[in-house]
């Protein structure tokens, strides 16, 4: 396996992205905050930003050098890039949008991958009646089907409920470690990435902050709490109270929430807990029976829309949350403003963060 | 009194409009279309000059298109010239002229509901296709044309019906000869003038016809599905 290497700048509007990284692995995964540039990394490798400076070389082939002077041109890159918000073609069919980019040559898998990815059902259908875990798995499939060198994709996970989200899953390490295919990951789902990737770079306003293989990065206490301070959207000063069993901690906003004992064995009478919005849960009655240990009434404030997912801001006595769910779910629960909810948050799903 | 109505029958002056709003349309289709799609896609210096200058027929006096025709496609024009001279064509005062005419009032038209129409696909489908190795040619043919198709389609069918309509330029270049040249809106007119109410409401009749078939044509395309 020949080295890769990212090392670009791209300016758009008043953004800049400013990424250097390089990999030996099959699999990068790029994580990060929503708006750090990871989307416009795979663009730029997608060969779809012509405002793109600096090198670009993967798995040994140049894709751009640094005068961009022999650039590849996108269609020559032979990559297969499944966008976040899918972008199927909206007069085709599912079974005509996978079969787009099958080059004339190539090795017939449609039947695998529509097993793989249970869309047999959906082939004859048009685009504009699925939902957004059944466009992105048509735009994965699509994608895949291409047989490109180099895979890129987009939160593949984000739309996709759990059972699904563990057969894409398990689809995309089948295929790195059954075919040539390299992949850069962008995914907020921690878990999926340290199954997945070989090589993670975490990125901040536009910049990789810390990189290297999953093991670290997810795992190691200083490395996590810079990955999570920099992925959580939810940030809270807390307390460790003192009621309770002893796992709680109470925010500055009067919110008390059950965490893990790790926070609790910090031995720090004060410290900063973060919460990934796609682990808040919310829930329009109160809910009973749960495993989770946080359910507090709250109430929404307000629901941002970004392409196909929806941002809904809540408030909990004197906090907001933000969660992070798919726009099926927000039309499914009928979520307006001012509407009475019920915020949901495991205890493992918060994370201390660096100070 | 000579009117349309005696020299040749309605339904021949139909016929011959429809001929002169199906050639019109065909005649500036493709170089419409294709501007359209360059004033959709591509940023270049003097756009809005090229934008200002398609529209000039449309906010013209059509009489005086009608002269510029003339004086180009004449006898002693430089186009109409070379044309008798070398090919032995004419075109003023034949039905030719009267499409031609047509053509070039109802060629804003077409650019720029295809501007719009091709302006309104996502550039990011385009992305994808082309990602997907789509060549630049596929990606318009198997993208781009199809998503855009109902706005052209609804560009062409409001060519062909102001082509259909089509007065001031149209008798200045092609006359107004019963059989030959005389479409719907010169044959209202002649009618009209002429004291023959009965033709001119007849045929405005068949106008409406004509202008309301398309039209509904035209917003049924635009609502159906891509």
């Amino acid at each position: 396996m020949s080295g890769s290497h990212i090392d670009l700048r791209v300016d758009y509007g008043a953004t800049c992205v400013r990424a250097r990284t390089s990999w030996n692995t099959s699999v990068l995964a790029l994580f990060g905050p929503s708006g750090s540039g990871k989307s416009t990394i795979l663009e730029a490798v997608a060969g779809l930003r012509p405002e793109v400076q600096g090198t670009i070389t993967i798995d040994g082939r140049d894709f751009h050098d640094h005068k961009g002077v022999s650039s590849v041109p996108s269609s020559r890159r032979r990559v297969g890039w499944a966008p976040q918000e899918a972008s199927l073609f909206p007069h085709l069919t599912v079974r005509q949008n996978m079969l787009f980019g099958r080059p004339s040559d190539g090795v017939d898998r449609f039947e695998d991958v529509t097993d793989a990815l249970s869309l047999g059902p959906l082939l004859i259908r048009r685009v504009e009646g699925l939902s957004g875990g059944e466009r992105q798995r048509v735009a994965l499939a699509r994608a895949v089907l291409r047989v490109p060198s180099l895979l890129l994709l987009d939160e593949p996970f984000a739309p996709l409920d759990a059972e699904l989200r563990d057969r894409v899953l398990t689809f995309l390490c089948s295929l790195r470690d059954h075919s040539d295919m390299r992949m850069i990951v962008v995914s907020h789902d921690m878990n999926a990435v340290q199954a997945l990737a070989g090589h993670v770079a975490v990125l901040d306003a536009g910049k990789v902050v810390i990189e290297g293989p999953p093991a670290h990065v997810f795992t190691e206490g200083e490395a996590l709490s810079i990955a999570v301070s920099i992925g959580a959207e939810n940030r809270f000063s807390v307390i460790v109270s003192e009621d309770g069993d002893g796992r709680s901690v109470m925010t500055e906003g009067g919110t008390v929430l059950v965490v893990s004992d790790a926070i609790i064995k910090a031995e720090r009478r004060s410290l900063h807990v973060g919460v990934r919005a796609e682990d808040v849960i919310v829930a329009v009655q109160e809910p009973s029976g749960l495993s989770a240990r946080n359910c507090i009434p709250g109430r929404v404030l307000g629901i941002h829309v970004d392409q196909e997912v929806a941002y809904v801001r809540m408030s909990t006595n004197n906090d907001e949350w933000v969660a992070r769910l798919s726009m099926e779910a927000v039309t499914a629960l009928d979520l307006a403003a001012k509407m009475p909810v019920w915020v949901v948050v495991k205890a493992s799903a918060i994370h201390p963060l660096r100070d | 009194m000579m009117t349309v109505a005696t020299a040749v029958s309605i339904g021949d002056v139909t016929w011959l409009t429809v001929r002169v709003g199906l050639v019109s349309t065909a005649l500036m289709a493709l170089l419409a279309i294709a501007l359209g799609y360059l004033l959709a896609r591509r940023s270049f210096r003097g756009k809005s000059l090229v934008q200002t200058l398609v529209m000039l027929p449309m906010v013209l006096p059509p009489v005086a298109v009608g002269v510029a025709l003339l004086l180009l496609l004449g006898q002693n024009g430089v186009l109409g010239a070379w044309l008798n001279e070398s090919l032995g064509v004419r075109v003023v005062f034949t039905w030719w002229g009267a499409a031609i005419a047509a053509a070039i009032m109802s060629f804003p038209l077409l650019v720029r509901a295809s501007e719009a129409a091709f302006g309104e696909v996502p550039r990011r489908l385009e992305h994808v296709a082309s990602s997907l190795g789509a060549s630049r040619l596929r990606v318009f043919f198997a993208v781009t044309l199809p998503l855009a198709k109902r706005g052209v389609a609804y560009g062409l069918v409001l060519a062909f019906t102001r082509g259909i309509g089509e007065f001031g330029a149209t008798i200045l270049v092609a006359g107004n000869i019963p059989g030959e040249t005389t479409t719907l809106a010169l044959g209202i007119y002649s009618s009209f003038d002429g004291g023959d109410d009965a033709t001119a409401l007849s045929l405005i009749g068949v106008s409406v016809v004509l202008a309301f078939v398309s039209t509904w044509i035209a917003e049924g395309w635009l609502r159906r599905r891509t």
